[in-house]
């Protein structure tokens, strides 16, 4: 069975990828056709929503792929090698620079503190769909200022771990959710769909199958939910091994 | 963070965008950010020439061109000829966004890409960023452009030492140009310790390399097989990887990783050669018209186009050109001298290339009904070989390929016999030597068969029962085929399905083979012998229906 579902794998990404390039010519026609335009404060508030829920669409897109794949191979294992380094700084930067539409259209303070020289070893890609799922999700909930951070910890024995967290001032997760994932030594324990139908639940669950493939040192990647001691709200942490 | 700002109104852009609209909007996006001196090109094949003749701060490359090279090509070739200097920053720009998609578009690494939807924010984040890390390099890529290669060695030194983020990068340019000066032991030094730190795909990729390089084809196979099995896709690792089969004398493996390889980046020219070149030594005639075409057509105007790709396109062409519709023939005729003309106008062919040019214009003309300048080509090229030309028996079974076309049957069965007898044992030009006369005798149904038979009881009896296969299965979609043939078709096939390799297509076509023997009368001398197969067959593919159910 193996070649129907590489074929239906096949013709979901060409799909995927094919809806994706024809979204990002409209998306780029339609930014270039508003700077045409003379629109006042609330239709270029109102076009601001249009783009964001565009790039929604564009990130949710790939983010449908990367979850299908996880899910129909799941952790395959064989990968030897480590992932290539990447400079946080950069990687948070970009992060925001790609939000930038999300934050006009709601008025959110999206902010990072990262240092300068701080590197680590991941797939930007894969964290990227994991920070958007956040960003997504606090907005939603209403949140107006997000932080990204990032640091190093050494545990004893040596090992190095790269924490990638994003908090926000928003109501926070229910506790039935912090109990639920409260223990990372059975992420398995998410359901993805919880039974009122909250469907924050959904986006973690994938969130969780998708870090499970970071592997380093024969440790996985993992996903911590919590409190922001800062912001009062959400808090989550991205634990990648590295 | 105060960092300083970039002088971008300093510098020199040039944009390649074939759509108008992204042209547009990519400019005034560079505008706002300051760029005065920006030039724009619609296509690869101008931008090549912009690039050969000017000198650009900044480039940026859509991935994705339209009809003509795209971005990856026009930065293959220009890495190739070394007309862009180290310090230009290439930015690719992608419709993709995941790392296999991407990986396509970086294959000769660019400083970096910036996906669609290319938005303000973005453009200017990413370009500050490929910007300050093309500064960290910059006393490295001036060493590189004054060709002082030890000079950039050393700064490599010293920006691992000053900035260690940048000690990973710095040892990854290293070990390129101690790669590219043939110092392998010093870039073993440096892959060796990178890889005891992490193991990083690009340090894997270059010590498989150096092992390579070093004749440890083994240890580079195990390398890179590794690497071309992983999810990053590392597009290059298939060419070593299929080097370094190759050089073991696998070349039907080689073949098979550039064919996935041409999958997955198609516009790769040299790869494209290269599967037409193994193509070639694997007889693979099918492989070797749409690599070689392929090659032909990415190479028009341009510096990869290689003398012996377009000889084996216009040798290609002689199946269309003998035996294909009147249409297609005017086609490939025309094809396949425009081909060999293009080889003509190389000025340092060597006598081999002329030899082969010549061959193959003589079986071009003949085939197109011209006997008598293709008798004067033939002639003419056999004159040029002289006794001082030592051919290859790959070279001589192209020879005998054209014998077989210009000469009687007698003399070119005798040069057959001699060759054969020089080939030996060798299953590969056994293969292409039986691939050769088959190719030849294809209007004369009699004849073929009794030749595949010949050849495949001779395969069966040395139990290479995929050799076998391929011969008994041709021979069976022959009219004139018998029970015999398709028996022992079907004693190759029950035989490879026991050793493997495995495949749905010949599963398929040994059932239909067993289905078009379903009627055979009991009192047919083969009967036991198909029932014992059938009985076989059925086991067989039973119990692997039944693991693959219950496992």
């Amino acid at each position: 069975m193996t070649t129907k579902a590489q074929l239906a794998e096949q013709l979901l990404a060409a799909s995927i990828h094919e809806i994706k390039n024809r979204f990002g010519l409209m998306f780029s026609q339609l930014d270039t056709l508003l700077t045409t335009l003379p629109l006042n404060e609330q239709h270029q508030h109102d076009a601001e929503h249009i783009k964001s829920e565009a790039q929604f669409v564009g990130s949710e897109l790939v983010r449908v792929l990367a979850s299908y794949k996880a899910l129909m191979y799941g952790d395959t294992g064989n990968d030897t090698l480590e992932h290539d380094q990447q400079f946080v700084l950069d990687f948070l930067e970009e992060k925001i620079a790609r939000h930038s539409n999300t934050v006009r259209a709601h008025a959110l303070q999206l902010t990072y503190e990262c240092d300068e020289d701080l590197d680590g070893f991941f797939d930007p890609a894969l964290i990227s769909i994991i920070l958007d799922t956040a960003i997504y999700n606090a907005v939603k909930e209403h949140a107006r200022t997000l932080l990204l951070s990032a640091e190093k910890r050494v545990a004893e024995g040596s090992a190095e771990t790269l924490l990638i967290r994003i908090e926000d001032d928003g109501p926070g997760f229910p506790q039935s959710v912090l109990e639920d994932t409260g223990n990372p030594a059975a992420p398995g324990h998410t359901r993805p769909l919880r039974d009122d139908g909250h469907s924050t639940g959904l986006g973690l669950y994938f969130a969780r199958t998708l870090i499970a493939q970071h592997h380093a040192g024969g440790r996985q990647g993992q996903i911590h939910l919590g409190v922001s001691d800062h912001l009062g709200g959400a808090s989550v942490t991205l634990i990648l091994p590295q | 963070m105060a960092l300083e700002l970039i002088p971008y109104h300093k510098k020199r852009v040039l944009i390649i965008e074939d759509m108008a609209e992204m042209r547009t909007s990519l400019k005034s996006m560079l505008n706002n950010m300051g760029v005065n001196l920006m030039e724009t090109v619609g296509n690869g094949e101008e931008a090549i020439i912009k690039l050969s003749y000017n000198n650009y701060d900044i480039v940026f490359s859509d991935y994705e061109l339209g009809r003509g090279k795209d971005g990856q090509q026009v930065l293959e070739e220009m890495k190739a000829s070394g007309k862009m200097p180290a310090s230009t920053a290439y930015i690719m720009v992608t419709a993709a966004q995941t790392v296999e998609m991407v990986m396509g578009a970086l294959e000769y690494e660019p400083d970096g890409y910036i996906a669609k939807p290319v938005t303000l924010d973005i453009l200017r984040t990413r370009l500050n960023r490929i910007i300050r890390t093309k500064e960290v390099y910059r006393e490295i890529n001036q060493f590189i452009d004054r060709k002082d290669i030890n000079g950039a060695l050393e700064a490599c030194n010293r920006l691992a030492v000053e900035r260690p983020k940048f000690a990973l990068p710095a040892y990854r340019i290293k070990g390129k140009l101690l790669l590219n000066e043939e110092r392998y032991e010093e870039a073993r030094d440096i892959y060796d310790t990178v890889l005891g730190i992490k193991r990083v795909a690009w340090a894997v990729l270059g010590m498989g390399k150096v092992e390579f390089q070093q004749g440890n084809y083994e240890a580079a196979q195990k390398l890179l097989e590794g690497l071309t099995r992983t999810k990053a896709k590392y597009v290059e690792a298939s060419d070593w990887l299929a080097k370094a089969l190759e050089a073991q004398g696998k070349y039907k493996a080689a073949q098979q990783v550039l064919e996935q390889a041409v999958e997955q980046s198609p516009k790769a020219i040299r790869r494209q050669q290269a599967l037409a070149r193994l193509a070639d030594l694997n007889g693979d005639a099918d492989v070797m018209f749409k690599a070689s075409k392929k090659a032909s057509i990415l190479t028009k105007n341009s510096a990869f186009r290689d003398a012996d790709n377009q000889i084996r396109y216009a040798k290609a062409l002689q199946k269309v050109l003998k035996y294909g519709g009147m249409r297609e023939q005017k086609i490939a005729s025309k094809e396949a001298m425009v081909a060999l003309e293009s080889v003509k106008t190389v000025t340092d062919l060597t006598s081999l290339q002329l030899l082969k040019c010549g061959l193959v214009e003589a079986q071009t003309l003949f085939n197109s009904n011209r006997e008598d300048v293709a008798r004067i080509a033939y002639s003419g090229s056999l004159a040029m070989m002289g006794d001082d030309l030592q051919l290859s028996p790959d070279d001589k079974l192209d020879l005998l390929a054209a014998k077989l076309v210009m000469e009687d049957e007698a003399s070119s069965q005798a040069y057959a016999a001699t060759l054969l007898n020089e080939i030996g044992n060798d299953p590969r030009l056994l293969k292409k030597y039986y691939g050769v006369l088959d190719f030849h005798l294809i209007p004369d149904p009699q004849k073929r068969h009794a030749l595949l038979k010949q050849r495949g009881a001779e395969l069966l009896q040395l139990k290479d029962y995929e050799g076998a296969w391929e011969i008994y299965y041709k021979a069976t979609r022959l009219p004139i085929t018998d029970s015999d043939c398709q028996i022992a078709a079907l004693q190759a096939a029950v035989g490879l399905y026991r050793e493997g390799p495995r495949s749905s297509e010949r599963l398929q076509l040994t059932n239909a083979l067993f289905g078009e023997l379903q009627d055979m009368s009991n009192n047919d001398p083969h009967y036991p012998e198909l029932e014992k197969l059938r009985l076989q067959w059925t086991r067989q593919t039973q119990e692997d229906d039944d693991q693959s159910t219950t496992g």
